[in-house]
């Protein structure tokens, strides 16, 4: 049970930032990765569909029989935990709450900003969540929709990037934030532009590195933190995998030797 | 079996994070307490009250109301304040145990933790209770 493999879904490529930080944090632990690329994005679909999918996701990870689920896509986090969760016995851990519940605990002056993309920044999941926790904490957020097509296209220190970072955060900066949450998988690839622009007193809660504490905490919690020595990762995508490997590549800072497509969809 | 149970020492988990609650639930129903369960501050504070729990394990981040609310609460009531308390908080956050001392928790864990961890720090704190 212990050695079993932790199962992560994204809607594409972002999710990997997750398991990249999973690396860092749980390096004996087993991952098989399920990026839904041929039905990707999932922001423009309707709460049911992304259910009807997350669960799609859910069932093809089982069959691995995963010890835990991360549902690293903050679209599908914010619509599908709860039927998840009903539906599947196992842990389901989720980016969203990690993030806001990180970023309610480091704020000092009580000022959160948030990151992502329209549909995140629209559907307030983050400050549900942040509100959830605390009543005294303004949060301010801001969609970025640009940030996606620059990481992909793996400009990330170019200084057409800094301009168009520097853009996009200036209203946050007017509201003298201490704590910006990167609310989309894609940037934590921008962190270091970010934090350039945004200066050294205002912390960058990346929610990929929240995700993989919340997922030690549980596993270690349970007693089903893997003693694997070599653990063999296994990458899926619902639709061709060439894109998939050369950009998710960049997103894990390691080369992908393997990536099958998943034929379910 | 009726006496059998009421031996059993009760312990309130208040964690408002589903799966964490059930695991350490896991661990202490294998060491043979009794668990009740609460999933955010109010609820914990209601429960503290109600159960007389003779521990109580306290996470930092609730809704509703926050740990460090829930600990000085019952710290500062005559009626509750021999109850062991025991915070969870997160890794590195020394500030959090400084605050922790403030409202007179008795002990800290930081997560992630090992069960064994928790399972000694509560039986040190049964003993002294």
């Amino acid at each position: 049970m212990k050695n079993r493999p932790i199962g992560i879904f994204d809607s594409g490529v972002g999710g990997l930032t997750v398991v990249k930080q999973i690396f860092k944090r749980l390096p004996n632990e087993e991952i098989v990765y399920l990026g839904d690329t041929a039905r990707v994005p999932y922001g423009t679909k309707s709460p049911e569909t992304i259910k009807k999918y997350s669960i799609e996701n859910a069932d093809f990870l089982m069959k691995f029989k995963v010890k835990i689920i991360v549902v690293a896509c903050n679209t599908a986090s914010s619509t599908s935990l709860d039927a998840l969760r009903k539906k599947f016995s196992i842990p389901i851990v989720g980016v969203i709450k990690p993030g806001a519940e990180k970023a309610v605990q480091i704020t000092r002056n009580n000022r959160v900003g948030i990151i992502g993309t329209y549909t995140t920044v629209k559907s307030k999941a983050y400050e549900k969540e942040i509100r959830h926790f605390s009543r005294d904490v303004e949060a301010v957020s801001k969609a970025c929709p640009l940030f996606v097509p620059l990481v992909e296209e793996g400009w990330l220190k170019e200084d057409v990037t800094f301009d168009i970072v520097k853009k996009y955060l200036k209203p946050l900066m007017a509201k003298k934030i201490d704590t910006l949450i990167l609310g989309c998988t894609h940037y934590p690839l921008l962190k270091p532009v970010i934090s350039r622009v945004m200066g050294r007193h205002v912390k960058i809660v990346d929610s990929a590195s929240s995700v993989a504490d919340e997922v030690h905490n549980i596993l270690m919690a349970l007693g089903k933190l893997s003693e694997q020595k070599k653990p063999a990762h296994k990458f899926f995508a619902t639709d061709t995998v060439e894109h998939f490997v050369r950009v998710g590549e960049k997103f894990l800072g390691t080369k992908i030797h393997r990536a099958e497509r998943a034929n379910y969809v | 079996m009726t006496e059998k149970k009421n031996d059993k020492k009760k312990i309130l988990v208040i964690e408002d994070e589903k799966d964490m609650s059930y695991a350490v639930t896991l661990q202490l129903e294998a060491k043979g307490y009794e668990v009740i369960t609460a999933f955010d501050g109010m609820e914990g504070l209601d429960k503290a009250r109600m159960k007389k729990p003779d521990l109580i394990i306290l996470d930092l981040m609730l809704p509703k109301l926050d740990g460090y609310k829930v600990c000085r609460m019952l710290k500062f009531d005559e009626k509750y304040k021999n109850i062991p308390i025991i915070l969870f908080t997160a890794r590195a956050q020394d500030s959090d145990k400084k605050t922790g001392r403030e409202v007179m928790a008795d002990a800290y864990i930081t997560k992630p933790f090992k069960p064994a961890a928790l399972l000694d720090k509560i039986q040190e704190l049964l003993a002294l209770s």
